[in-house]
């Protein structure tokens, strides 16, 4: 709080995730600003919810971690120790997942698994607490609310849990929102429903929201900025429009290429091949093997190119000495 | 159509479950014609039916009324092994999960084979076919030798893919076959089924919930809600001028990859009038509709005809 509003909440430099042989994620750097949404966008594998597992201390224990510079405001999570890691979570930064059934207890009543966090942390009595739950449940337009509160999550659809899984999130107020792929077991209209909540919520709090999804239809409707991640890299960022109408990669240009739209196309230039082997190292270019615009240079690591405020694309191509500059000239077109 | 018989015609189908309330209709006198060789898109939202619909059509649930002909002849309200049997070479499915649907113990090159030797080949020859199908899914004859859980998710559903062609069926029902994949898996997944479909002239019936992906396959498309069909007609129409509320409701809220687009979207989704259905009155998207008038609840649209190739169930219609 005491920080001036354009230096970001969140701040983390070459993140590096190594989970036995796998180098899951392989120097990521992000920052976040109050209020802002920033989407990671990439596909299974390429390192997002391990990014994400790691901004909360949620890594698995084999797994090992290092960054450098990783600010959460004035705090220091690098060298957090466990109790400090129980405190930060809920408190400044709350995470929601895909599939609410399984990240709430099946045993356990609505209400009760809300009300665990403002006990912990905000020290509140259990007749406060129970208010509060309704409070926060009718804010998710969960009409109803004590009723609701002690029924199961058996009794709910999966939009409505979803809602509940929010409501449990936000219970303590967290500066940053991570949500993880929050939709996409959901159905479109109920989507639409979660997806203008969480951006309510944002507005009305100036809570970060670190979005990760692989619809980029999700990304246009809510982020402000992009970060697009193959192979445990960030390849491609910036913000949403830069990201869509000047796409400075090719792996983002793919991405974007092989999604169907409702304006009919013909045949969908899908992406070949598949995503290099996390276990062994990767020389030069990692998208080298499937990039329709692949040159001899890509066998060397391509360095961070930035092109004009705050679009970077890791690619060969927007080197300064590149003879052909930009993409455009590629099968993907 | 009226001059010759429709590969498949579904009419006044109808599937009851117990539920926890009653029974009630997954699949509520549903009416559909398909042609040979035409692909045919239903989408819906969860819960709509739809996927009772295809199993329906395949025979893994049964009508509790009405019937199913397919080629003229009445599909078995009960189906037995042989009835299965009878039918593996004419009517087939791809399932949305392909781990779920293949045998855990049994290769690739096992599981391909089987349909064919059920239908009679001789091994070797079924062995033969099963490996230049595996090429023509795009996955080497090697792959043959490989158990399902040493595959890629969208490896399997290419052994989906090819399981279910294999014995050169009429119709293939596919079951949300690429929501469960990766974007430009999904990219894969969704050519194949095209050019699978084009050139063994396969009738489909392509069932998602993404409406994209059945705008991109289907010619003809059908809108599903709670058991019933609100709206048929060409790709083209029912998503660009879609004469259903719940069409309309169901494509403003399907985000596009276009942030300007989506700027401009912000709130324009409609919101219900808000009057209130009595259940089983009415037209049952009335609770939900933008436009829901008196007329809705006291009164069931049907679905009638609007043009050609075009039929909608509502009593104000869009666009008109």
């Amino acid at each position: 709080m005491s920080q001036s509003p354009e230096s970001p909440l969140l701040a983390i430099r070459d993140l590096q995730v190594r989970i036995g042989p796998v180098r899951a994620v392989r120097g990521v750097s992000l920052e976040v600003r109050a209020g802002e949404c920033l989407s990671l966008v990439g596909e299974s594998g390429c390192g997002k919810s391990m990014t994400a597992m790691s901004l909360m201390g949620l890594l698995p224990r084999q797994a090992q971690l290092s960054a450098s510079d990783w600010h959460f405001d004035t705090l220091r999570p690098g060298s957090f120790s466990a109790r400090q890691w129980q405190q930060f979570r809920g408190e400044q930064v709350a995470m929601i997942f895909q599939n609410p059934m399984t990240a709430l207890n099946p045993t356990m009543r609505i209400g009760a698994q809300i009300t665990e966090p403002l006990r912990a942390h905000r020290g509140m009595s259990r007749k406060q607490a129970q208010r509060e739950v309704e409070r926060l449940l009718e804010r998710m337009s969960i009409t109803n609310a004590a009723y609701r509160a002690r029924q199961y999550p058996f009794e709910f659809s999966g939009g409505m849990l979803q809602r509940v899984m929010i409501a449990a999130a936000l219970a303590c107020e967290p500066r940053l929102l991570i949500a993880d792929e929050p939709t996409t077991a959901l159905d479109v209209t109920v989507q639409a429903e979660v997806l203008a909540l969480l951006d309510e919520l944002r507005r009305e709090r100036n809570m970060a929201l670190l979005l990760i999804t692989h619809d980029l239809g999700v990304v246009a409707r809510m982020a402000d900025r992009v970060a697009v991640m193959y192979a445990g890299e960030i390849v491609e960022e910036g913000s949403a429009e830069q990201l869509f109408y000047h796409t400075a990669h090719p792996y983002t240009e793919a991405l974007r290429a092989s999604v169907p739209t409702l304006s009919h196309g013909d045949r969908l230039p899908a992406i070949a091949g598949t995503p290099p082997d996390l276990r062994s190292e990767i020389g030069g270019c990692a998208f080298m093997p499937r990039c329709a615009y692949a040159m001899d240079i890509c066998r060397e690591t391509p360095a961070y190119y930035p092109l004009e405020a705050g679009h970077c694309s890791r690619c060969w191509r927007w080197h300064p000495d590149c003879p052909q500059r930009g993409l455009g000239a590629g099968d993907h077109g | 159509m009226a001059d010759h018989v429709p590969l498949l015609s579904v009419e006044r189908a109808s599937c009851h479950f117990e539920g926890p309330g009653g029974r009630f209709a997954a699949v509520d006198g549903v009416s559909l014609e398909i042609a040979a060789g035409e692909v045919v898109g239903l989408v819906g939202e969860s819960g709509s039916g739809k996927s009772t619909l295809g199993r329906l059509i395949t025979g893994l649930n049964q009508c509790s009324s009405g019937s199913i002909r397919f080629a003229g002849r009445a599909l078995p309200t009960r189906y037995r092994a042989a009835d299965f049997r009878y039918y593996a070479d004419k009517i087939q499915m791809v399932f949305q999960d392909a781990y779920g649907s293949l045998n855990p113990r049994s290769r690739v090159s096992e599981a391909l084979a089987e349909p064919l030797l059920l239908q009679g080949l001789r091994p070797r020859e079924a062995q033969l076919r099963a490996s230049q199908w595996l090429e023509r899914v795009g996955l080497s004859a090697q792959m043959g030798a490989r158990f399902p859980h040493e595959l890629s998710g969208g490896q399997r559903q290419r052994v989906g893919v090819a399981r279910a062609f294999i014995n050169r069926p009429q119709l293939v029902i596919c079951d949300e076959p690429v929501s469960a994949l990766d974007v430009s898996v999904q990219a894969q997944i969704i050519n194949l089924l095209r050019d699978l479909q084009r050139e063994e002239g396969v009738a489909m019936l392509f069932i998602a919930h993404d409406l994209a992906v059945v705008r991109y396959l289907a010619d003809r498309t059908l809108v599903m809600y709670r058991g019933k069909i609100m709206e048929s007609g060409d790709s083209g129409a029912v998503f660009t001028q879609p004469r259903h509320p719940y069409t309309q409701t169901l494509l403003a809220a399907n985000p596009v990859a276009d942030p300007q687009l989506e700027r401009q979207r912000r709130g324009s989704v409609p919101a219900a009038a808000g009057i209130i259905a009595r259940e089983g009155e009415g037209c049952c998207f009335a609770p939900r509709c933008f436009q829901a008038q008196p007329r809705c609840v006291s009164e069931e649209p049907l679905l009638e005809a609007q043009g050609e190739n075009r039929r909608c169930a509502c009593h104000f219609p869009l666009g008109l």
